[in-house]
């Protein structure tokens, strides 16, 4: 120990070499770990059995001038038909927009969503106040709205939303319940969107006959692709037998979008994991010169040791002491900056921050191994050799 | 108590070159003798220090320590048996830095299977006459203090034979008096001692004189104690 401290500023760098690179393999591990469990928390929340059927963008001829937008040949009619489906447990159809939001002087642009009560069952949201409007209110068409928590924020400031009166496009509402935040799991906009009932928003607000979603939740997980298939196969065959052209609508599958999300960011820490790994590599060689260095430069110690008893065994246990001592140290400060370093990411930024065990075990393997065989093995080399000789190559 | 039955030691130069260090060295060491190996650098005097103190293996010969046969010891015997029954004293002392003198003659200790070594380091210190400095570090004594910390350092654990190489080597003349003294009052009390030196004066405190020359033992004979007279035998050999 005194040796090592004897030697304090170059044991200092090879500590902090080894630390930096012990640090950034953990805090990688711990960026990916976390990404990858928000990644499933998400698909979680979102629902691993959700279905999105939307038009597809198509080009169409309006007075020789070509437009393109989503189709319009989604109707109510394909809606109660996929609802019917084998293995569709809720079904909920949607018409919606972005707009400009108004309650007395405040104004705020979100998505104004039309759609019926099931949709709360297929997206599992819930209501933090008031209620959700039920199938009369979407019967009669009547102007009621239940707020997202963003919107909530957003024109009452805190205050009690419900019972206020906004006006949607200029047409007033009352507003009779507000929805629980999904919060950092949710991807940002479900938070923020009012919903209506589907038919105030047809007649009274969108004026349109054709829906911009048709949102499923499918019985069993396990099923989401074979559904998937007959969705794509009942309304291809509805609406083919009309226009002979290609499918205008496209059914998105909530999971596999996460999971390829999920694939991305395995990639990307596989690379980053292997930069890491450079990095304690490069700081594992510094603790290897340090204890070369050490150990020649300490010949003589070493044959002054042997000549007064020290059996070669001795030696290697005097260095692998020092060497281990130094390594675990090292371990211990890079595994400390990575604690701090993952709050302080955590923190300041949205990425996932989570324990990653497996990088914790390895990072301390490897830097085992190499005070470990770097301690041990020159020190072996130089206990065996005649002590005089340790002490003349000075 | 050492018996050296026809020793030799051949080295190989890395460049290939074999080096006959010693050749045919017999000797015979008493219990209570105060020997002094003299020689010009080269005639193997180092060589056979090395060999009286276990550090290196004769190639050929016998080497008998108290009727042991010490020739063919392994490693860890022979580092077993240098840390009970000899103790070292070097030219250039060997200290440990930034180590009290107290713990550098308590190292040998470090290494011994001994359980009574309590107080052997205060008591080793006490008998160089340094009770006073047991918890300075190396670079706070002098030259001949550094030595005298050794010297405690290779009686610390009471052994049969003290082997002294160039104790003297690196201290001026007065300093070096002091320690021929400690050497000889300790001779006094009992132990034995070879003294592996150049030095005529030096060589002059011990009671026998073994001169070396390419190897081999040119001269072996009885010296009175402080009989300068001799000096010039001994300058001749240089």
């Amino acid at each position: 120990m005194r040796a090592l401290g004897a030697r304090r500023v170059r044991s200092a760098l090879a500590l902090a070499g080894a630390a930096t690179g012990v640090a950034a393999v953990v805090l990688t591990a711990a960026v990916g770990v976390g990404t990858a469990r928000r990644i499933d928390e998400q698909i979680q929340s979102l629902g691993a059995n959700l279905l999105i059927v939307r038009p597809a963008d198509v080009k169409r001829l309006v007075a020789r001038q070509a437009l393109s937008g989503p189709a319009t040949t989604l109707t109510l009619d394909d809606f109660a038909a996929v609802g019917a489906l084998r293995g569709v447990a809720h079904a909920a159809p949607g018409v919606s927009a972005t707009m400009t939001v108004k309650h007395d002087a405040t104004t705020t642009s979100t998505t104004v969503l039309g759609t019926t009560p099931a949709f709360a069952a297929v997206r599992r949201f819930h209501v933090r106040t008031g209620r959700l409007f039920d199938d009369d209110d979407d019967r009669h068409a009547r102007r009621v709205a239940v707020l997202g928590a963003e919107v909530a924020d957003a024109l009452f400031a805190g205050a009690v939303a419900v019972g206020q009166a906004i006006r949607i496009r200029g047409v007033p509402f009352d507003v009779i319940g507000v929805l629980a935040p999904k919060g950092v799991l949710a991807d940002g906009d479900e938070d923020n969107q009012i919903l209506i009932p589907f038919h105030t928003a047809a007649r009274r607000v969108f004026n349109v006959t054709w829906l911009s979603s048709v949102f499923v939740s499918v019985v069993n997980p396990t099923e989401v692709s074979s559904v998937e298939t007959r969705i794509e196969a009942l309304l291809g065959a509805r609406h083919r037998s009309e226009r002979d052209v290609a499918d205008d609508f496209e059914v998105q599958d909530a999971a596999r979008y996460f999971t390829i999300q999920r694939k991305a960011s395995e990639t990307l820490r596989v690379l980053t994991a292997g930069i890491a790994a450079v990095a304690l590599g490069v700081g594992g060689t510094g603790i290897m010169a340090l204890m070369l260095l050490s150990i020649r430069e300490r010949s003589d110690e070493i044959g002054l040791r042997v000549a007064v008893g020290a059996r070669p065994r001795d030696i290697v246990a005097q260095f692998l002491m020092e060497s281990t001592a130094l390594v675990v140290a090292g371990w211990l400060g890079g595994v400390a900056v990575a604690l701090f370093g993952g709050i302080a990411i955590a923190r300041a930024t949205s990425l996932a921050i989570a324990p990653p065990l497996a990088a914790l075990a390895g990072s301390f393997a490897m830097v085992m191994i190499i005070g470990i065989g770097f301690g041990a093995f020159p020190a072996r080399r130089a206990s065996l050799l005649p002590p005089i000789r340790a002490m003349a190559e000075r | 108590m050492i018996d050296l039955e026809s020793i030799g030691k051949t080295y190989t130069r890395q460049t290939g070159e074999s080096v006959r260090a010693l050749d045919d060295v017999s000797l015979r060491i008493e219990r209570g003798e105060f020997v002094a190996i003299v020689g010009a650098s080269g005639s193997g005097k180092s060589t056979l220090m090395n060999v009286l103190g276990l550090l290196d293996e004769p190639t050929e010969g016998r080497y008998r320590f108290d009727a042991e046969d010490v020739s063919n010891l392994s490693l860890a015997a022979r580092a077993g048996f240098r840390n009970a029954r000899i103790g070292f004293v070097f030219q250039s002392f060997h200290l440990l830095a930034r180590t009290s003198a107290l713990e550098n003659v308590e190292l040998p200790l470090l290494y011994s299977d001994r359980a009574d070594i309590a107080g052997l380091g205060e008591r080793a210190l006490a008998a160089v006459g340094l009770a006073d400095r047991m918890q300075h570090t190396p670079a706070e004594l002098s030259g001949g203090q550094q030595q005298r910390v050794a010297i405690a350092r290779a009686l610390v654990n009471e052994p049969d034979l003290l082997l002294a190489d160039e104790p003297t080597g690196n201290l001026d003349a007065a300093v070096a008096a002091e320690i021929m003294s400690i050497l000889q009052s300790l001779n006094r009390a009992g132990r034995t001692i070879v003294l592996v030196t150049h030095d005529p004066a030096m060589a002059s405190a011990a009671r026998r004189l073994v001169r070396l020359a390419h190897g081999r033992v040119v001269s072996d004979g009885p010296i009175a104690s402080g009989d300068i007279t001799l000096a010039p035998t001994v300058l001749e050999a240089r």
